[in-house]
């Protein structure tokens, strides 16, 4: 056998992304269990984990109008769906409540917002929803 | 090996780098041909790249500067909503620079494919630990209720599902109440009951729920203990057809091929054959959702 000369490259060549993959993942991990980031989302690799964002639901009243469902997929780019579109995937009441609050300002309507997850009851087959978010305009629920 | 002279073996592994890495540029063409997550005129670059690589030939010296602009190109779509980014656009990102990494801190093709089997091997082996750790801290997947969920609805290989006589219909039945429950105020609409579509439904649920964490757990395990046995790949190549067969998500099928490709290095040519004929079919799966008029 011919001997080769090969030369062993240094460690962070051959693992050195998966440490950083890892690092990332475990920030994201943190975020899934503490901030209510939904896990197919963020690189923490939680997919077939929960429910799919796209399971989601927003509810939207207004003072006028009863009743407007969005979802991940909703084709509609008014700006309402646009500040409401990323907590579906990552629901934050703080800056949900703040960004339905300039746009109220400038709409001089008020608004409700319920984002919903599907929750099945195994031993019942019972389909209903758990609410991730609620909040208002006025930050009030 | 033996009575192989040392051109012999650099010609070889030259050759299994050209191999590996013409798939790998295949699965990311594929991609980026249907994502909508990188900025057009990014994408468009990336492909050129990738396409100009194809031309000079994918181990040419200059063709493998390609991949920090690659990863670069990814790095710029993920910073801009990290949080927002599903995780095969990750993979894809971490195989890039896994690869630059790999092929551009040394001249030796035998070494370009020993980094990259490290790398390989470690990014599955991140990637499995994740996704059990995240599934056994779910409590929507602990308690069986998600697989439950996706089981009654067809969620699990639905065309196949909905074929079925004894439980098509009923599956059917599930799909639509779910719809009626998404699409429905809750003003209206609280709840609906679904059917068990077969005897035994929440056993059966958390059997796949177990059966799910202890094939993750296992790739895991295996590619950190024994990732150069034949068990290790052969469970691998099992996964990644399940994975077809259950859900068809061609993408992130396509990135796991290509990193058990590169995981195998140099060793097992059946087993580099299964790899790279399953990220060509699946890279051609992933084209198939181009919307093409």
């Amino acid at each position: 056998m011919v001997k080769s000369n090969l030369t062993r490259s240094p460690w962070w060549t051959r693992g050195g992304v998966a440490i950083v993959m890892a690092s990332w993942a475990t920030v994201q991990l943190v975020y899934v269990q503490t901030q209510g980031l939904n896990s197919w989302r963020g690189g923490g690799f939680g997919m077939y984990g929960g429910f799919h964002p796209v399971q989601n639901d927003a509810w939207v009243t207004t003072d006028e109008q009863p009743s407007v469902h969005y979802w991940k997929r909703s084709r509609d780019d008014s700006e309402l769906f646009s500040v409401v579109r990323p907590h579906l995937t990552f629901p934050r009441k703080t800056a949900l409540t703040d960004s339905l609050n300039e746009l109220s300002s400038k709409s001089g309507k008020r608004y409700n917002v319920e984002i919903t997850s599907p929750s099945l009851d195994l031993e019942t087959l019972v389909l209903s929803r758990q609410p991730l978010l609620r909040t208002s305009s006025d930050g009030e629920p | 090996m033996s009575g192989m002279s040392l051109e012999s073996q650099n010609d070889r592994a030259r050759q299994t780098l050209q191999q590996s890495l013409t798939v790998c540029v295949i699965a990311l063409l594929a991609y980026l041909f249907t994502t909508s997550r990188i900025e057009e005129t990014i994408r468009t670059a990336m492909a050129a790249l990738l396409f100009a690589s194809l031309v000079l030939g994918v181990t040419n010296r200059r063709s493998l500067w390609l991949w920090p602009l690659i990863t670069l190109g990814f790095l710029v779509s993920l910073l801009a909503r990290p949080l927002d980014v599903p995780n095969h656009h990750w993979m894809m990102t971490y195989l890039s620079a896994a690869i630059g990494l790999s092929v551009l801190t040394t001249s030796q093709s035998e070494s370009r494919i020993e980094n990259l089997q490290a790398n390989a091997r470690w990014l599955v082996v991140v990637l499995m630990a994740f996704a059990t750790m995240q599934k056994v801290l779910s409590p929507a997947f602990i308690d069986g209720s998600y697989i439950g969920f996706e089981l009654a609805r067809g969620g699990f290989a639905g065309p196949i599902v909905r074929q079925l006589p004894f439980m098509g219909d009923v599956v059917a039945e599930n799909a639509s109440l779910v719809q009626q429950l998404h699409t429905t105020s809750p003003a209206t609409l609280e709840s609906v009951t679904l059917t068990a579509p077969f005897a035994s439904f929440p056993i059966v649920a958390y059997g796949f729920t177990a059966s799910i964490l202890m094939i993750e757990a296992w790739l895991c395990l295996a590619m950190l203990m024994i990732p150069k046995r034949l068990i290790t790949h052969l469970s691998l190549i099992s996964f990644i057809v399940t994975l077809a067969v259950l859900r068809q998500e061609v993408t992130f099928i396509s990135v796991v091929c290509c990193l058990g490709l590169f995981a195998c290095g140099r060793e097992r040519p059946y087993i580099r054959a299964g790899y790279a004929l399953l990220a060509v079919v699946t890279a051609a799966a992933v084209l198939k959702t181009l919307n093409v008029a």
